[in-house]
């Protein structure tokens, strides 16, 4: 499960790297850019991972049926984990940044 | 013993049926080869049982009790190997193993299998495809599922290694029901109970080689 979880979030970061940086410019201070890139991985990350995974790991998701976890699973455990961090990163960002 | 059971199967893609009201039964202790030409349905038939690919009509029972091909996932009942390569390329064969059998009894029994000693430190990616296969199938029927699909796991896998997995296959023959399909007959009617042909969408009781001539998927030739 841990391996799918990276593999998947991987992806979501690289997918969610490139209109994150290409909106850099658009924002006032480092904070807000941080913030909306959160709430876009928070939002759109998993998705995008599991696109990504799909389309270039699809076979290895044997691995995971056999273990017993279904597709439905492995995106919801996903989903769920990123979702916990994205909220606590906001947090931290929210209320420690600068 | 436990039992599962294709009551009706059926599947359409457009208006050609690839397969059509299949019943099947397979139970623990029991062997049985699949066989079929290319395009006949076989792997579609073993992904429709994983519940990897829908079907038109399913009803499935486990021990006479209806249960979706999900439930036989989560509940690890059944097991399946694909026809492609499905094991992470990064990751090393001793990484892999305990990846699917954390315990280390079972571990033992893989790692001191037969040729794996030779592979433990490599890549899968850096495996050929008959050692990558080998070791899927080893891993595979380690598993404690009770039923195991297996879509071709004699190809290209050279004879020292088949030899070995069919040994592997009978000496847990009494704990699972196994439903193998592949080209290589001979090495599926070496271990096989029974065996099936699928033609033209329906599935066909043929034990012997005739049998198999007679159904249209060995050439007269074949021996």
């Amino acid at each position: 499960m841990w391996c799918y979880y990276r593999d998947v979030t991987l992806y979501g970061l690289m997918g969610c790297m490139l209109p994150a940086l290409s909106t850099y410019g658009l924002y006032d201070s480092w904070n807000a850019w941080l913030l909306q890139c959160i709430i876009m991985f928070g939002l759109f990350g998993t998705a995008l991972g599991i696109l990504g995974y799909s389309y270039f790991q699809k076979q290895q998701y044997y691995v995971y049926y056999n273990l017993g976890f279904t597709r439905k699973r492995l995106w919801l455990i996903s989903w769920r984990t990123n979702l916990i961090i994205s909220v606590l990163f906001l947090l931290i960002v929210r209320f420690f940044g600068s | 013993m436990k039992k599962l059971s294709v009551i009706a199967l059926s599947k359409r893609f457009g208006k050609h049926h690839v397969l059509d009201a299949i019943a099947l039964d397979l139970a623990q202790g029991q062997i049985v080869g699949l066989f079929g030409r290319n395009g006949s349905g076989k792997s579609t038939l073993l992904q429709i049982l994983f519940g990897v690919s829908p079907a038109n009509t399913l009803d499935l029972r486990y021990n006479d009790q209806k249960i979706t091909p999900k439930t036989l996932i989560r509940s690890q009942i059944l097991g399946c190997l694909p026809q492609q390569s499905f094991l992470p390329k990064h990751m090393k064969v001793r990484d892999v193993i305990p990846l699917f059998h954390p315990q280390s009894e079972t571990q033992d029994r893989i790692f001191y299998a037969p040729h794996i000693p030779n592979i433990v430190h490599q890549k899968i990616g850096a495996l050929s495809l008959g050692q990558a296969r080998y070791l899927e199938v080893l891993l595979l029927l380690h598993l404690p599922h009770q039923f195991l699909l297996l879509d071709e796991p004699f190809s290209m896998i050279e004879p020292k290694y088949k030899e070995a997995i069919k040994e592997i296959i009978i000496s847990l023959k009494a704990k699972k029901g196994i439903l193998i399909t592949d080209h290589y007959y001979q090495d599926v009617l070496d271990i096989s109970d029974r065996n099936l042909v699928l033609t033209k969408g329906k599935l066909h009781q043929a034990d012997t080689i005739s049998a198999l001539q007679e159904m249209g998927y060995l050439g007269t030739a074949s021996s």
